[in-house]
């Protein structure tokens, strides 16, 4: 399934990684920071289906919508 | 009313819609790339009262999105242009210019004096103090942010069940890890469409029309459009304040302070125009080509921090080196004995000086 990067998590999170399914928030995130061991410094949130969601017991599916968003500064 | 024929026949608009728009107050934080769009269509809707913060003056570089400035404006003061232009626009609109610097002094009293702020500035400094003061003061806050050919808006403190900026990002972000529009770069285009976006939900808060912004996140893509709106919940416990102190006592991290990169001679000249600046040289004292005509301190990179008292005096330091990477070194060296100094980095190094 995708996952959509938003700004400058792209210049991190910028090779194919593998996540079996399915698999809780706090687990998919073990498993991010492990292949972009820089996000762990990082500030950014995960919407799950379009939700900004922390609940790291939250299950996810291949048919959820992941999106990692960092803030912007820019004006 | 002819002025306003065209939106006045809109429906569910009207005399009353305008006449809220006439009544209004509304403060733009920062007259950049997002301010230009927003002071520029709100004055022309017919806003009653159109505050404009900001501290720096027009350089060339700006022109490519600052849609208010013109060649002939390079050197002057952002906000008297600002009031100059707009004045001439629409002359129902009263524009009241601060050309201070928005911060802990001075945002309590402007924040109070007007009904709608709208965020436009560039740094997340400014813009956790806002959304604070914002907070205490229960100012509606019409936030947009971009990056890249990527923006962001919502609107916080609004209506009875109000977000905050804390709720989606609890923490101010460390600035090194987010370049700022003049390190990334930035398309004048898009800060448009978003300060457009902006504008538009200022006159929703105001007027009362379609649905505000509030708890959710508008983001948007000008390379594909692809465009989302996330949801997000109010939160407990992050910070926010309920009395002026708890703000006073708050850290917004000015140890990290965004720096700025200078890329052109007429910035440079425009940032020495102010007092006690002086041109940090951090290369080895080989290296060439020599600066001249400004007012240079040559420290090298490896003995910077036994030299430290030099830049005591200075209020704002310019940093360079051959290339601009070892400056910005020493920016984030220096920032930690000074963290109050102001701090620009020549981005391409000495190669400003060949141009």
């Amino acid at each position: 399934m995708a996952i959509q990067i938003f700004g400058n998590l792209n210049d991190i999170v910028n090779k194919p990684f593998t996540v079996t399914y399915p698999v809780s928030l706090g687990a998919f995130k073990a498993i991010l920071h492990q292949h972009f061991p820089e996000l762990q410094s990082m500030s950014y949130q995960i919407a799950i289906d379009r939700q900004m969601d922390e609940d790291e017991t939250l299950q996810l599916t291949e048919n959820t919508e992941i999106a990692l968003l960092p803030p912007f500064s820019g004006g | 009313m002819e002025r306003y024929n065209r939106q006045l026949i809109l429906p569910g608009f009207g005399i009353a819609a305008q006449q809220k728009l006439a009544d209004a107050k509304v403060l733009v934080v920062g007259a950049g790339g997002l301010g230009c769009p927003v002071l520029h269509y709100l004055c022309a809707a017919g806003i009653g009262q159109l505050g404009v913060v900001d501290s720096d003056r027009v350089s060339l570089s700006n022109l490519q999105r600052q849609v208010l400035y013109d060649e002939e404006d390079i050197g002057k003061m952002k906000v008297a242009v600002v009031q100059k232009k707009l004045s001439k626009l629409n002359s129902d609109t009263h524009i009241q210019i601060h050309s201070c610097h928005l911060d802990r002094n001075t945002v309590f009293e402007l924040v109070a004096s007007y009904s709608v702020v709208v965020d436009c500035t560039d740094n997340f400094t400014t813009r956790y103090l806002l959304n604070d003061v914002c907070h205490l003061l229960q100012k509606p806050l019409v936030y947009a942010a971009i990056f890249r050919f990527e923006g962001q808006l919502s609107v916080f403190h609004y209506g009875e069940n109000p977000f905050n900026l804390r709720d989606l990002f609890p923490q101010i972000p460390d600035p090194l890890q987010v370049p700022s529009c003049n390190e990334a770069g930035v398309i004048g285009i898009l800060a448009g469409i978003m300060g457009n976006f902006q504008a538009n939900e200022a006159l929703k808060i105001i007027t009362g029309i379609g649905t505000v912004i509030s708890g959710q996140l508008f983001t948007f893509n000008s390379l594909n459009y692809q465009s989302d709106l996330l949801r997000f919940k109010s939160k407990t416990t992050v910070f926010k304040p309920r009395t002026k102190a708890d703000i006073l006592n708050q850290s917004y991290d000015y140890s990290c302070k965004t720096i700025t990169s200078i890329n052109d001679l007429e910035t440079l000249k425009n940032v020495f125009n102010r007092k006690k600046t002086v041109l940090v040289d951090v290369r080895n004292t080989d290296e060439l080509p020599k600066i001249n005509g400004f007012n240079v301190i040559a420290i090298p990179l490896p003995v910077l921090e036994q030299h430290m008292e030099q830049l005591a005096d200075a209020n704002t330091l310019v940093f360079t080196c051959q290339r601009g990477h070892r400056s910005l070194k020493a920016i984030q060296l220096v920032q930690k004995y000074y963290p109050e100094k102001e701090y620009y980095n020549l981005k391409n190094g000495i190669a400003l000086f060949a141009k």
